[in-house]
């Protein structure tokens, strides 16, 4: 065949197959409804949650579009005027998204429409959706991390369970965690070892300080951070020290790819540590290895009761809130996941009914009967919450994170410099101690400290409106230190 | 000679299985249950070949009772429509490039060539802004043009190309020119059969490429019906983990055809040497 | 030559350009314009921060930040993989375009028949003595066997390739969990063996950890660290890929004629592939040259971002991961493009010389 003849051919069956294309198009609107688009994960619950909203709103349609792998894609579009009506953001993303302008500022509407933080939202995590005092966004989920404990292995090792209702302070709680662990003495079922714990490092230890990365004018603080400089000892002792957990990277290696410590969740739910620092959501996870569990022991024909290596038998959960520092009040972090509006949207007044509804019982309910995390409104904090297996301990999970959520707190945002900036040099820095013992902390935090001022300066140099207000606040002499 | 014969293929048999290795632990994942996801071993314990079926929607997901929300038909369809598309424009448009690069002589042509050259030198990264931007500037986002023509252009495919007609000699050229060839004939009749394994590589690349491709439709897909493979096999990454089973199951049914192409393009090679050998 | 002819060809020229220009006009060059204006601005994703020209600030800033050096450091040290993997993908496209048929194919397909019946046979009694993993094992290996032995070197091929076909995530995962310094596969062999196992991912040590480099370097000493696992895996991952294809083809193109001569002559393999293969392989060489280190030193961008986030101390955050961070989570789009034109202009140095050298000797 002539090559003339062969590109003739491969033409001809590539407009066919344009053409099968331009007929092959599913509807997806349905007529004269407005379309929504929200942008989030395809949790298997969503689908149930975008049905319900659609039911109360007749003249709108809301669609999910999952696979955002996050900033960059809705950064992109949105700037370019062709982003989603509602995305999902992460604490650490949202000051990126509000200096990107993609998010809509909708502190008005929200106390017209009865979703603002300060009247519907738990009042340590208001500052999870909200940026220098205007409100961006409303929680699809939010919480605060609890200690869950595997009764099967604090058997194993014969230790008592954690106290319920008491709160123990980081003393004790190491001394808990050196009896159930055996990382360098291998005494668990076929050999195996056992970590203390997983799912703690510098951070819970930070937050537990009430720790804060700036000072009250916005100024980075790190080198005379007394929280910081704790929480970053203590997480070398976890490691070296008492070799309660592995490091980041091993346990990143351990949980596999996609990080959301579903692979941590499994190691936890298989008998491989005996206590994990999580939101009660890894309830769906356990609920999962659960149920397999119970069916394997079925087909053999065991029953649960009958088995004598507590390691053998199925995953029994316990629940108290994280320590705290002798002397210190308790503390944690309030983290969500929450939902905004593009800025650009054209139908963003229309996209406000949906953060109505995150707000609202119907969404609460369906949040709760699926174990996920908290609702953002408290006043539904408990509703339609399934009991599940006894074994499990659902509501004794749902319980403690509702208490976690009194001593809630959030750290302050800088107007000069994103917290993801701050996380991020600080996990540098922190990989750093993982890799070389040798580093003292004194290193890091120096170094630390002096890669945030250059970012610093260069975010000044290029913002006049900002330079202006630092000069105002610091003095001219500090910026030119920097 | 024999025996030198068996020796190699033990040793390309040993390398082979270093480089299958992947290729098989992905086989015994799509058919593992999700707790025994984890484990490094290639084989499971329980195996689960219902995997499969959940990707195609003829049963359930065990875990929520429902079927998937998947449109596999039409995302396999978007996939080789698109890769189909790309690969003949742009093995044609470099083809054409590399032939004025390569066989014709102008005033500038190797300084035209090292500026084609340079623009690859600059990281995707930041080009991607402005590109997004002229895409919505052409209203060419959530469509087919987006996703075909900025890839039908390009630096790599004409360089490739270039260095493959420069290998061929002149003299075929020349005997061309004397039978009273113009430049088209000479393009279509003598050079691209001669350039037969470039184009074939070409073609591999870029409809592999085209075909994983990922950065590109994410950004450029709105619409479930406009996906391709790589962005739908998305949906089994939840917020509270993911379904590597299911992933790993898809991702196999998605890689089987593009073995049987690779093998096919091969083998034309392989007849191309020996038409070559039959012309020598 | 007379100008008319002159403009004759360029207008012949043009006409086969065409095509591809219009779109890298706009689609290439168009972009690539658009971020050099930005890299002496204040681009930035913020709103809050109007476009404003700021001279060589970003050029400045960036030279001035000792980051800088050592990622750049990072990035040609994984380059230094790129000899390896591309002679590797020479040897093997050697070897798989020599004649590998056992006197016919008549006899290929006898012993792949024996061995695939050895196989069934021991695989089966195996199984059958419970140990199913090792029968699956040899299973895959038996197979393997059978379908080089067959097949031959479209066989080898296809299995070199895989490696691409399932790159991306799934061999990302099955990597990690190769390295994992405790459980992973590699140290546990390593440990059978009685030697101490390397951090891989989770070592900031290098090969030339030896140097005496700036503390700020994390250096952390001689040894395997995460830079070398990346290395491995990247070799690994290349060494029976496109560049094997190119290879491939680039030797289906040496007219046979060449070793008939050479035959007459009576030259060894060694002295085959040094005064033929070799030499008439340059235009195929040059180009996987040019194009591995443009792809090297934009390199390292997916490893980053998916196994190691840059870690452990930096050690793995190459150029391109550091121009998305500074882009996209900073959203300092003008510093991120001053980046990649200082990057632009080193590939372009090296490239220059290499076009000296390599393209003079393909160009008659």
């Amino acid at each position: 065949m002539s090559t003339t003849k062969f590109l003739a051919t491969l033409f001809a069956v590539l407009i066919a197959l344009s053409f099968i294309a331009s007929v092959w198009k599913p509807k997806e609107t349905v007529d004269g409804k407005i379309p929504l688009t929200w942008v989030s994960d395809n949790n298997p619950a969503r689908t149930a949650q975008i049905n319900a909203f659609n039911e109360e709103n007749p003249g709108l349609y809301l669609r999910l579009d999952y696979g955002n792998t996050g900033v960059q894609k809705v950064i992109l579009q949105s700037a370019s005027g062709v982003g989603p009506d509602i995305f999902d953001f992460g604490d650490e993303q949202m000051e990126a998204y509000v200096g990107a302008g993609v998010l809509w500022d909708v502190t008005e509407a929200a106390e017209k429409m009865g979703f603002s933080g300060k009247e519907a939202g738990w009042p340590g995590g208001v500052n999870t959706y909200t940026y220098q005092g205007r409100q961006y966004g409303f929680p699809c989920n939010t919480g605060c991390q609890i200690l869950i404990f595997n009764k099967n292995v604090f058997d194993h090792f014969g230790v008592p369970y954690p106290e319920k209702g008491k709160i123990m302070t980081w003393d004790e709680f190491f001394e808990l965690a050196q009896k159930v662990n055996s990382h360098t003495n291998p005494t668990g079922a076929k050999g195996r070892q056992i970590f203390a714990i997983t799912g703690l490092d510098w951070r819970q230890f930070f937050d537990s300080q009430r720790g804060e990365f700036f000072d009250e004018n916005g100024l980075p603080n790190i080198l005379n951070n007394p929280a910081l400089r704790k929480a970053l000892e203590l997480h070398r002792d976890v490691i070296y020290k008492y070799r309660l957990s592995p490091t980041s990277v091993e346990a990143k290696q351990m949980a596999g790819m996609g990080g959301w410590g579903s692979g941590n969740l499994n190691q936890f739910a298989a008998g491989r540590y005996a206590m994990l620092v999580s939101g009660h959501w890894s309830l769906i996870a356990f609920g999962r290895a659960y149920d397999k569990q119970m069916e394997a022991l079925q087909q053999k024909g065991i029953s649960p009761e009958s088995i004598t290596n507590p390691l053998e038998r199925p995953l029994r959960l316990g629940a108290v809130l994280c320590p705290h520092f002798a002397g210190r009040p308790a503390c944690y972090r309030v983290s969500s996941r929450s939902a905004g509006i593009n800025s650009r949207s054209p139908h963003r007044e229309e996209a406000l009914k949906f953060l109505q509804y995150l707000a609202g019982p119907t969404y609460s309910r369906l949040l709760n009967e699926e174990a996920d995390f908290l609702p953002g409104n408290p006043k539904y904090a408990e509703l339609g919450v399934q009991p599940g297996p006894a074994d499990l301990a659902r509501p004794e999970l749902q319980d403690a994170t509702v208490e976690a959520m009194n001593h809630g707190y959030v750290p302050r945002y800088s107007p000069f410099l994103f917290t993801g900036d701050v996380l991020r040099v600080l996990r540098s820095q922190i990989s750093r101690l993982e890799s070389n013992p040798n580093v003292t902390t004194d290193d890091m935090l120096k170094a630390a400290n002096s890669e945030l001022n250059t970012l610093l300066r260069r975010n000044l140099e290029r913002n006049a409106d900002l330079r202006k207000l630092f000069i105002e606040r610091f003095g001219e002499e500090t910026f030119k230190q920097l | 000679m024999e025996f030198r014969t068996l020796l190699k293929h033990i040793g390309l048999i040993l390398i082979a299985i270093t480089m299958t290795v992947p290729f098989l632990w992905m086989l015994g994942t799509s058919i593992k249950p999700h707790h025994e996801v984890e484990e490094l071993s290639l084989v499971p314990r329980h195996p689960q070949p219902e995997n499969y079926a959940i990707v195609l929607r003829q049963k359930p997901d065990p875990y929520t009772g429902k079927y998937l929300d998947l449109n596999f038909p039409k995302w396999y369809f978007n996939s080789i429509f698109i890769a189909s598309w790309v690969t003949i424009l742009q093995v044609l448009t470099s083809s054409m490039a590399a032939y004025a690069f390569s066989r014709l002589h102008w005033p500038g042509r190797d300084k035209v060539f090292l500026l084609y050259l340079g623009t690859m030198m600059i990281p995707g990264m930041v080009t991607m802004l402005p590109n997004y931007q002229i895409m919505v500037g052409l209203k060419f986002v959530n469509t087919y043009q987006g996703l075909i023509i900025p890839a039908a252009f390009s630096a790599f495919g004409t360089f490739l190309l270039r260095q493959f007609m420069l290998g061929i000699p002149r003299s075929y050229d020349e005997a061309a020119e004397i039978d009273g060839a113009n430049h088209l004939q000479t393009f279509l009749d003598v050079i691209l059969p001669m350039a037969r394994p470039g184009l074939i590589a070409l073609s591999i690349f870029t409809f592999l490429g085209n075909f994983q491709s990922f950065f590109w439709p994410l950004v450029m897909v709105k619409d479930d019906a406009m996906r391709t493979i790589p962005i739908g096999l998305l949906s089994f990454q939840g917020q509270y983990g993911q379904q590597t089973e299911l992933i790993m199951a898809a991702t196999v049914m998605n890689v089987i055809p593009l073995i049987i192409l690779f093998v096919v393009m091969q083998k034309q090679l392989i007849s191309g040497i020996q038409l070559g050998g039959v012309k020598g | 030559m007379n100008k008319a002819v002159q403009r004759r060809q360029l207008l012949i020229a043009l006409l086969f350009l065409g095509p591809n220009l219009l779109g890298f006009l706009v689609f290439t060059l168009g972009p690539i314009l658009i971020s050099l204006a930005g890299s002496f601005t204040t681009w930035s994703l913020r709103p809050s921060v109007p476009l404003r020209f700021i001279g060589i600030q970003n050029y400045i800033d960036l030279f001035t930040d000792p980051n800088f050096y050592f990622y750049f450091y990072n990035t040609i040290y994984l380059l230094l993989a790129m000899p390896i993997s591309i002679g590797g993908s020479l040897a093997l496209a050697v070897f798989l375009s020599q004649k590998l048929e056992l006197r016919g194919p008549r006899a290929a397909a006898r012993l792949s028949l024996i061995s695939a019946i050895i196989t069934a046979v021991v695989c089966s009694v195996l199984f059958l003595a419970g140990s199913g993993s090792i029968a699956l094992v040899l299973l895959a290996l038996g197979l393997i066997t059978c379908v080089g032995l067959y097949f031959g070197s479209i066989g080898y091929r296809t299995f070199y390739y895989l490696p691409h076909f399932t790159a991306g995530a799934g061999t990302i995962l099955l990597w990690m969990q190769l390295y994992n310094p405790n459980f992973g596969l590699i140290n546990q062999v390593l440990g059978q063996l009685g030697i101490p196992g390397p951090g891989w991912l989770t070592s900031t040590k290098s090969l030339l950890g030896f140097l005496p480099l700036p503390e700020h370097f994390n250096n952390g000493g001689f040894g395997l660290g995460a830079r070398e696992a990346i290395m491995i895996m990247g070799i690994w991952a290349s060494i029976g890929g496109n560049n094997m294809v190119l290879y491939l083809a680039g030797i289906s193109n040496i007219p046979p004629e060449l070793y008939e001569a050479s035959d007459i002559d009576g030259a060894n393999g060694w002295q085959r592939f040094r005064y033929i293969t070799f030499p008439q392989l340059m235009p195929t060489t040059f180009f996987i040259v040019v194009m591995g280190i443009i792809g090297g030193l934009q390199g390292g961008f997916e490893t980053a971002r998916l196994m190691t986030e840059g870690g452990p101390a930096g050690t793995t955050t190459t150029l391109s991961y550091y121009i998305y961070t500074q882009g996209f989570e900073r959203l300092d789009l003008g510093y991120g493009a001053a980046v990649a034109w200082v990057l632009f202009i080193i590939i372009m140095v090296v490239t220059l010389i290499n076009w000296r050298y390599g393209n003079r000797e393909t160009a008659d």
